[in-house]
């Protein structure tokens, strides 16, 4: 940095290569000149002018330094005095204007903020019937004031780090003090230290370091959209990673039974809960193993099905061209790519392709003899089974196809085998210290209150033991 | 990682191992050469079963900390320590063969129509390779969460085939002798010893308050389970039970139950595939900690290939003579199971009232220098 105003401005201006919307102006406050270095594209300019250029030409002194700048003139909070050529670049890029002033080292940033921000809408993964609609949007600062808004309290501590050389996203932790596990904020603080990447564009970037050991089939930090969530997991001890960019807020310690939890459950009735996480539990089974054993039955255990099934699947099947294991295959593949065509295609292209896909596709397919229709159903009902718990999504798709292998190939001891395999694995996983399938392996009792069966919130005077909160009390009678 | 399973689990464990041998082909057997006698002598292999384990948590409560290697080698000394662990090795391979061809036979009957033993053995192996190389606490909390299902599916058999007896009637004992009900009870003994993994994982179940007892109410419950079992099924087929070699499907065969839900039997397969791979697992496991112990050095260097060459060795050893070996384990298994099921105990039961009265002597001793 110089002492010279116009060899700053175009010092930095050179060192962010020219580009257009890298503005600056020389400005004379009494007999002091001052320069001003901002991108265009990031400030406020309604802010620039109200906060700054107005009380910067009503100063009726003389001389200005940085001391009576910061004191006298500017009425705005963040202020901050910076020394380094680094400094000034990071300063600029995260939406803040340099003031220089000729004759004195260093400058003075300002937080100019114009970020487009989304206004807090009802995230579409995650909808409730009765309860809040707020969602998270891509700004932090709005995500830190939806959690604050929430947890008004003085032990909230939010530590923030800049990860992503080139990005430079902020990352904060959230966590309660005195309810939190320490030890694992420590843990998720030293990891994200230790990240060095060119660039985190959204959440699932840091999820992707915050994962541990080999088991990257199965889900291990949890992922929500909505403050509520985030605010009630922070309560039962867990803490919260908010990524600036994301809308998506992951959540430490994560065990497999979180996922069967919606935020809907929180706002009636237990016992219509409990009912429901029942149904969303059989829907993972559902999801998982339905087409494998639709398929070894078919294929060799034919007499352990009931007689009238067996006639109207072997009524529907005669005649197929297909082998029952490819003919799976097939309608798993056509199903998946329909799936993935009606994401991304625009909203009205997309109902128009699910129309031809399941309409014109299937029911033509089995009126012309290629497919059969209760593969169709079973295929059908195992692809709408996976979003009775849409976070699990991913594993599901993978373990449906694992299952109709085993199914194909090996018949139902094959299907058994690959359940006691898979859950076996889940069971040698003790993501964060804390056992994956808990609360039922091992077997927590005053966990399982909020698990598959769900009691009222009078009832749950405990926190989780499985986030080691030091505070276990929650209710006090 | 230090493994460690808790009491619960534990008691799991010992109902799985317990129940998983007996709901097939032993209910027919024993009913052929005893008559209704069987509930007698399947009750007294039950109460003997039971009091092992009980010797067993004595023993854990006596060596908290210890291996069943290091308590052998402090009562009997090494070399006979590493002798019973070789036995037990043997019995533990031998326990494996015998599930997988009776489990085999009874699969193919039930569901796999003209399947090869290769292929079962395809699916079998990798599943409790896998399950013995986890770990115990894996294994201990994938029996944990599928318990509840096993138990529904047992409830459901016995509800099931208590609905299809047409007529209770009381059974009578015919041509019964000492001599004959004591070569029942010896003949069976092998089917008996499905608590030798206890001794195995001994140092490896935590110990809290009452967690013996924790242990001994399943293996009640399960004692209870088995015995209501016979009875039904005694009841269900009445004098044809020898005919009978698949207890667990053939229970609710007859059931009226049925209505538009056909083949219920698929109950009874689902609660033998998966108990089957269990017991497998838990035998697996045993079985390599044993080798472990015999051969200390191997813990050093043990890893999956290792793992998996050993007992891909032993079973093409092994499975190629099968039905040879299961013949042999009728005949001699016996006396594998006397000295590892009632000489072994006995002389721990001793060890263990003898330690006891040592203790209290020289408690004696020192109140009375006290007074």
């Amino acid at each position: 940095m110089f002492f010279n105003v116009e060899k700053n401005l175009n010092y930095f201006k050179s060192k962010l290569n020219n580009n257009f919307d890298v503005s600056s102006r020389t400005i004379m406050v009494g007999e002091t000149k001052l320069g001003l270095l901002f991108i265009k594209s990031l400030i406020d300019k309604e802010v620039f002018v109200n906060s700054i250029m107005s009380p910067l030409l009503e100063f009726e002194g003389k001389n200005l330094n940085f001391e009576i700048l910061e004191n006298d003139v500017l009425k705005i909070f963040e202020l901050e005095k910076i020394e380094t050529d680094k400094d000034v670049i990071t300063k600029l890029t995260q939406n803040n204007l340099i003031i220089f002033i000729d004759g004195e080292k260093g400058a003075i940033a300002t937080d100019m903020e114009k970020a487009p921000v989304r206004t807090p809408a009802e995230p579409p993964t995650s909808s409730v019937i009765m309860g809040p609609r707020e969602g998270f949007v891509e700004d932090v600062k709005s995500n830190i004031a939806l959690i604050r808004m929430r947890l008004k309290t003085d032990k909230l501590v939010i530590k923030d780090f800049e990860v992503g050389r080139y990005t430079k996203t902020k990352v904060c932790i959230f966590s309660i003090d005195g309810i939190s596990d320490t030890a694992l904020v420590k843990k998720v603080e030293k990891k994200l230290e230790s990240i060095d990447i060119d660039g985190v564009v959204d959440s699932h970037y840091i999820l992707s370091f915050l994962q541990e050991g080999k088991g990257l089939l199965f889900k291990q930090v949890g992922t929500t959209e909505k403050p509520d969530i985030v605010v009630a997991k922070m309560l039962e001890g867990r803490i919260a990673i908010l990524v600036d960019g994301s809308p998506i807020v992951l959540t430490l310690p994560f065990v497999f039974f979180e996922d069967l939890q919606s935020s809907n459950d929180y706002y009636t009735n237990p016992l219509y809960v409990t009912f429901m996480r029942i149904i969303r539990m059989l829907g993972v089974f559902l999801a998982a193993i339905l087409p494998g054993v639709f398929l070894s039955f078919r294929l060799y255990h034919y007499k352990a099905l009931p007689l009238k099934y067996l006639i109207t699947v072997a009524n529907s099947t005669q005649g197929l061209p297909f082998s029952p294991f490819v003919e799976m295959v097939f309608i798993l593949v056509l199903f998946q790519i329909l799936y993935e065509v009606s994401l991304r295609l625009p909203r009205y292209l997309g109902i128009a392709t699910s129309i031809v896909g399941a309409l014109v596709l299937g029911d033509t397919g089995v009126k012309a003899g290629l497919i059969s229709s209760p593969v169709v159903i079973i295929i059908a009902m195992s692809i709408i089974a996976v979003y009775t718990v849409p976070e699990q999504a991913p594993q599901l798709t993978v373990l449906r196809v694992i299952f109709i292998f085993l199914g194909g190939t090996l018949g139902i001891l094959g299907i058994v085998a690959g359940m006691i395999y898979f859950v076996n694995e889940m069971n040698t996983l003790n993501f964060y210290d804390v056992p994956y399938l808990a609360p039922y392996a091992p077997r927590i009792s005053s966990d399982l209150k909020d698990a598959l069966f769900k009691a009222s919130v009078t009832q749950m005077e405990k926190r989780p033991v499985i986030t080691k909160t030091k505070n276990k009390v929650r209710l006090k009678k | 990682m230090r493994e460690g399973i808790t009491s619960r689990q534990a008691g799991i464990l010992c109902f799985l191992m317990m129940m998983s041998s007996k709901l097939l082909a032993l209910p027919s057997i024993l009913f052929q050469e005893t008559g209704y006698f069987a509930l007698v002598i399947i009750f007294i292999l039950l109460s003997f079963e039971t009091l092992l384990l009980f010797i067993f948590i004595k023993l854990k409560e006596k060596y908290i900390n210890l291996t069943f290697y290091e308590i052998l080698s402090k009562i009997l000394g090494k070399i006979v320590a590493k002798i019973i662990y070789f036995l037990f090795s043997l019995y533990f391979l031998l326990a494996i063969v015998h599930l997988i061809y009776d489990n085999f036979i009874y699969l193919r009957e039930a569901i796999f129509e003209e399947a090869r033993i290769e292929r079962f053995l395809l699916i079998f192996l990798p599943v409790i390779c896998a399950l013995a190389y986890k770990g115990l606490n894996s294994l201990a909390r994938t029996a944990e969460f599928f318990f509840v299902f096993i138990v529904i599916g047992i409830v459901c058999c016995l509800a099931l085939g208590l609905s299809s007896i047409s007529e209770f009637t009381l059974p009578t004992f015919e041509n019964i002798s000492f001599g004959l009900t004591f070569n029942t009870l010896f003949s069976y003994l092998f089917w008996f010893g499905d608590f030798a993994f206890f001794l195995i994982i001994i140092d490896k179940i935590k110990v809290k308050n009452g967690f013996g007892r924790t242990i001994m109410n399943y293996t009640y419950f399960c004692f209870l389970f088995i015995f209501i079992f016979y009875i039904i099924f005694y009841e269900v087929y009445k004098n044809t039970s020898f005919m009978h070699n698949n207890a667990i499907t053939d229970i609710i065969a007859l059931t009226n139950q049925v209505g538009n839900l056909e083949k219920l039997n698929l109950i009874a397969l689902l609660v033998v595939m998966f108990t089957i791979f269990y017991q497998g697992g838990v035998l697996l496991y045993s079985l390599n900690q044993s080798i472990t112990t015999i051969f200390p050095k191997s813990i050093k260097v043990q890893n999956f290939i290792t793992f998996i060459i050993t007992i891909i060795l032993l079973f093409l050893f092994f499975f190629y003579s099968t039905q040879k070996i299961h013949v042999y384990l009728e005949d001699y298994g016996k006396y594998l199971a006397l000295i590892l099921f009632l000489i072994v105990p006995i002389y721990l039961i001793f060890q263990i009232i003898f330690d006891k009265n040592k203790k209290k002597i020289k408690k004696g001793v020192k109140n009375e220098k006290i007074n």
